[in-house]
C-alpha cells in the first residue's frame, strides 16, 4: 500500500456536494491502494458517516464537515466531524443509542436506520462514535489494507460458497468451541463482550459457537456474530454455528449470513465440516 | 444541484403489464424524487395495468441508504397492491451492496432482462 501524508478537507454542510465528495475520495482510496471492491465500499461508509454528519450535525451551508484520512502501514484511518450545531442535534450517546436501535430492527422492508448500523459496522474493521473537542460529533474509522484480498464479494446466488482449499489440514485440537451459557442475555453488555473477547484470546483460528442455549436473535446479535467473523477471516479462520433453533436458522437465512458461515445441526457436524474447509 | 442521474421508463414487449426503469448515473438523497416521482405514479396512482416494475442497475454507479430505505419500503407497498418489483442486470458494486443489506433476500434479483422475463412468464400465464 502507499503511504502518504494525512489527507484533510473542510467540506460545507451541504448534501449536493456528496457527489464530488465520493469522487475525491475514492480517488484517495485507490492511490492509498485499495482494490475497486473496496473502495467502492469505503465510499459509501464515508457517504454514509458524510450524510448523518449534515443532517444531524450541522447548519446547512454554514457547518462545515471536516474528513481527515490518514494512511498508516496497515490501515487506513479516517475520521469525519461536524461542528454540532444543527437544528436536529443528536447527542453521541443518543447516537450510539439509535445505531443499536436500529440493529434490533429485523425488518428487511423498514425505510432506515441501513447507514451506520449495516453499512459502517460490516464494511470496516473498526468504528467509534465521540464528542470532539468543538462539542460535534466525530467518527472514527480503521480499515486494514490486508481484508482486501481475503473478503469475498456477496453474490445473490444463495448456492454459491466460496471454499479455499488449505495446504495444511487442521486438526479437532485447532478448534475452540464456545457455548451460550444457559439463558444467554442477548441484550446484556457483558454478555456480548464475554463472546468477542473469549474468541480474541482464545488462540485458536476454527471456533465453533454452540447455540442450543440461545433462544431468539436480533440484528444486535446478528451484528455480533458479523464482527467474530470478521475477526476469525482477517486471521484466515472459520466460525461455524451448531445447535440452531429453526427460527434462528431462518433469521440467519434472511439476512443471508448462511452464505458466509458454516451451519450446522450438531457439534459432530460443525467440527466435521470446518475440519473439511 | 442535485446528483446526476437519468432514469428512462418504457414497456416491455409492448405489454402494459411490464415496465422496465434503466438507470444511469448515480443515486442519493439529492435526487431520490426524480425516482419517487416515478415510482410512485407507477405504484400508488395512475398506472393500474403495471403489475411488474423492472429496475435496470447495470449502470447505476452508486446508491445509499436513503435510497436502499426508499426502494425497501416501496416494495413493501407494491406488494400489497400485487405488483412486483425485480431488479435486473446489477453491476458487481450494487450488487454488494444490496447484499449486505438484505435487499436481496426480499427483492427478486436477475443477471438479465430475459431471465427476468422468463420468470415472469411462469409467475403469470395471463402476463
Amino acid at each position: 500500500m502507499n503511504t502518504l501524508p494525512p489527507i484533510k478537507i473542510a467540506v460545507p454542510a451541504n448534501l449536493q456536494l456528496s457527489e464530488g465528495l465520493r469522487e475525491f475520495v475514492s480517488n484517495i482510496l485507490r492511490v492509498v491502494g485499495f482494490d475497486q471492491t473496496w473502495t467502492n465500499r469505503l465510499v459509501l461508509v464515508v457517504d454514509e458517516v458524510f450524510m448523518n454528519a449534515v443532517k444531524y450535525g450541522s447548519v446547512e451551508n454554514k457547518s462545515e464537515v471536516q474528513l481527515s484520512f490518514y494512511p498508516k502501514q496497515d490501515h487506513l484511518f479516517i475520521c469525519i466531524e461536524d461542528e454540532g450545531n444543527g437544528g436536529k442535534k443528536v447527542e453521541v450517546e443518543e447516537l450510539k443509542g439509535i445505531i443499536s436501535a436500529n440493529e434490533e430492527n429485523n425488518d428487511l422492508t423498514k425505510s432506515s436506520g441501513r447507514g451506520l448500523s449495516l453499512i459502517v459496522t460490516n464494511w470496516t474493521d473498526n468504528y467509534e462514535i465521540e464528542k470532539s473537542d468543538q462539542g460535534g460529533t466525530r467518527v472514527n474509522i480503521t480499515k486494514y489494507y490486508n481484508t482486501t484480498d481475503k473478503t469475498p464479494v456477496p453474490t445473490t446466488d444463495k448456492n454459491k460458497k466460496i471454499i479455499t482449499p488449505r495446504a495444511v489440514p487442521h486438526q479437532p485440537e485447532d478448534i475452540f468451541i464456545y457455548e451460550f451459557k444457559a439463558k444467554y442475555d442477548i441484550h446484556s453488555e457483558e454478555d456480548k463482550s464475554h463472546l468477542l473477547s473469549t474468541v480474541e484470546n482464545c488462540g485458536k483460528k476454527l471456533v465453533i459457537l454452540d447455540m442450543k442455549n440461545v433462544t431468539y436473535i436480533n440484528s444486535v446479535f446478528i451484528g455480533l456474530i458479523t464482527k467474530v467473523y470478521n475477526k476469525l477471516n482477517l486471521a484466515e479462520g472459520m466460525l461455524a454455528l451448531c445447535n440452531l433453533s429453526s427460527q434462528i436458522e431462518d433469521t440467519l437465512n434472511l439476512v443471508g449470513l448462511s452464505n458466509i458461515l458454516i451451519l450446522a445441526d450438531n457439534l459432530e457436524e460443525a467440527k466435521s465440516l470446518i475440519l473439511s474447509r | 444541484m442535485s446528483t446526476n442521474v437519468k432514469i428512462d421508463t418504457m414497456i416491455v414487449n409492448n405489454n402494459p403489464a411490464i415496465k422496465l426503469l434503466v438507470f444511469n448515473g448515480q443515486m442519493d438523497e439529492t435526487n431520490l424524487e426524480n425516482l419517487s416521482s416515478i415510482l410512485d405514479k407507477i405504484i400508488n396512482k395512475e398506472e393500474h395495468e403495471t403489475r411488474y416494475i423492472l429496475l435496470n442497475f447495470k449502470d447505476l454507479e452508486f446508491l445509499n441508504s436513503k435510497v436502499i430505505g426508499y426502494l425497501a419500503s416501496t416494495y413493501a407497498q407494491a406488494n400489497e397492491l400485487d405488483k412486483k418489483m425485480i431488479i435486473v442486470e446489477a453491476n458487481q458494486n450494487i450488487n454488494d451492496i444490496l447484499s449486505l443489506v438484505g435487499l436481496t433476500t426480499i427483492i427478486d434479483n436477475y443477471n438479465s432482462l430475459t431471465e427476468a422475463l422468463e420468470f415472469i412468464a411462469t409467475d403469470n400465464s395471463d402476463v
